[in-house]
């Protein structure tokens, strides 16, 4: 029972405690509130740019996606992962964490790319290219799924969780050739609008405002969306452990009702040998 | 509709089916671990989860077949879970299978060397 009482534990611990699903909860409607808001200032209060007109309000989208996916998500999982291939630090904690922060980044990175291409169509006339920029975020779209890959393959969770961590670290060396990219070579792509080697705002005034909300509403965003994810990897992990306690215990019920394999035939049934008898 | 307006639907229409996935294999899961929860909480009076949460309301027999059965059922509908593959189905115990496997005997099975 004692083992069953701790699964108790266990799956209460997974689900999250009052305070931490409160602090979700308050995450995820101030992620929501940021996200309107920005909205409503990126598409009818901001004024259109000079040289590219309305299309300028794709940037209060783009590059918040992009910050989450390549800064937030990936730099969290790599994070994670050398706290947890750390031995003094090593826990399944970090690796759910890393987790959870690459499936929320692959999401992100998805959505940097498909806006991306929404902006390249109209300004280079082309939906896509393969300079450094882009070629490498996709990369890195395909290393955090082969990522997600790697963790479906059978092994042990001790197992699992160190290819996993090994991958995640592996993938992080695309992150800053990714970053640098459009320093380091000539590329179709923009340099940074923020962070470029001279860290100056190339935006201003209420653009620059609307930019700094669409930061902060969608690094609200991932990060409810990894406390959410957190929760439900470490759910699935003390389920599916306790089905396998639930079946051992189911077979040692079993062999406790089927008699012993070397007893007697009486009558077509086994009869058990009298206790003390050796056994 | 425009560039920017696509731009807009696509980020906001993905991040919101995503967030909505995510609510719901988190409430899925929750509802599998009540089940197991419901069946130890209703033998085990006084087991309590150390944050003091709610558990489930709603008290299941102690009967570990019950717990197998309403487990089963609510993780059969868990995506999660669903990927790592059906559950093999049971066979019936076979005790020469303690000693096949690195199982520790099972009580009343004889061993190998005993026999």
């Amino acid at each position: 029972m004692s083992s069953r009482m701790s699964s108790v534990a266990t799956v209460s611990g997974a689900a999250g405690s009052r305070s931490l699903r409160n602090t979700t909860r308050a995450i995820g409607v101030a992620a929501l509130v940021a996200t309107v808001a920005t909205v409503i200032l990126g598409l009818w209060v901001t004024p259109p740019a000079k040289v590219q007109g309305t299309l300028v309000r794709l940037l209060y989208i783009h590059p918040p996606v992009a910050w989450v996916a390549l800064y937030c998500s990936f730099g969290l999982a790599a994070l994670s992962s050398f706290l947890y291939l750390w031995r003094r630090t090593r826990s399944l904690f970090w690796d759910r964490l890393g987790a959870s922060a690459v499936e929320v980044g692959v999401v992100f990175t998805g959505l940097t790319l498909v806006t991306g291409s929404l902006w390249g169509r109209p300004t280079w006339g082309v939906w896509w290219t393969w300079t450094a920029r882009l070629t490498s975020t996709a990369l890195l779209f395909v290393l955090y799924i082969g990522y997600m890959a790697l963790r479906r393959v059978p092994a042990t969770q001790e197992v699992r969780a160190r290819r996993s961590a090994v991958a995640a670290l592996v993938a992080f060396v695309d992150v800053p050739i990714v970053s640098f990219s459009v320093d380091w070579w000539q590329t179709l792509h923009q340099r940074g609008t923020v962070l470029n080697p001279g860290l100056t705002l190339k935006v201003h005034g209420s653009m620059a405002w609307t930019m700094a909300l669409g930061f902060v509403a969608m690094t609200l965003v991932f990060a409810w969306m990894v406390l959410v994810r957190y929760r439900i990897e470490a759910l699935g992990d003390v389920i599916s452990d306790n089905e396998l306690e639930v079946s051992l215990a189911e077979r040692w019920s079993e062999a406790e009702q089927v008699p012993a394999a070397g007893a007697p035939l009486v009558g077509g049934e086994r009869v058990p040998e009298p206790a003390g008898s050796g056994r | 509709m425009s560039y920017v307006d696509a731009g807009y639907a696509v980020a906001l229409g993905a991040l919101g089916l995503y967030a909505f996935s995510l609510v719901l294999r988190n409430r899925r899961l929750q509802a599998a671990a009540r089940a197991w929860q419901g069946d130890v909480g209703a033998g085990d009076a006084g087991v309590v989860a150390p944050d003091g949460a709610c558990l489930d309301g709603d008290a299941r027999p102690h009967d570990s077949e019950s717990a197998v059965r309403s487990g089963a059922a609510a993780l059969s509908s868990v995506p999660v879970l669903q990927s790592r593959g059906p559950t093999p189905a049971r066979k019936p115990f076979d005790a020469s299978d303690a000693e096949r496997t690195d199982l520790p005997s099972a009580p009343g099975a004889v061993s190998p060397g005993e026999r």
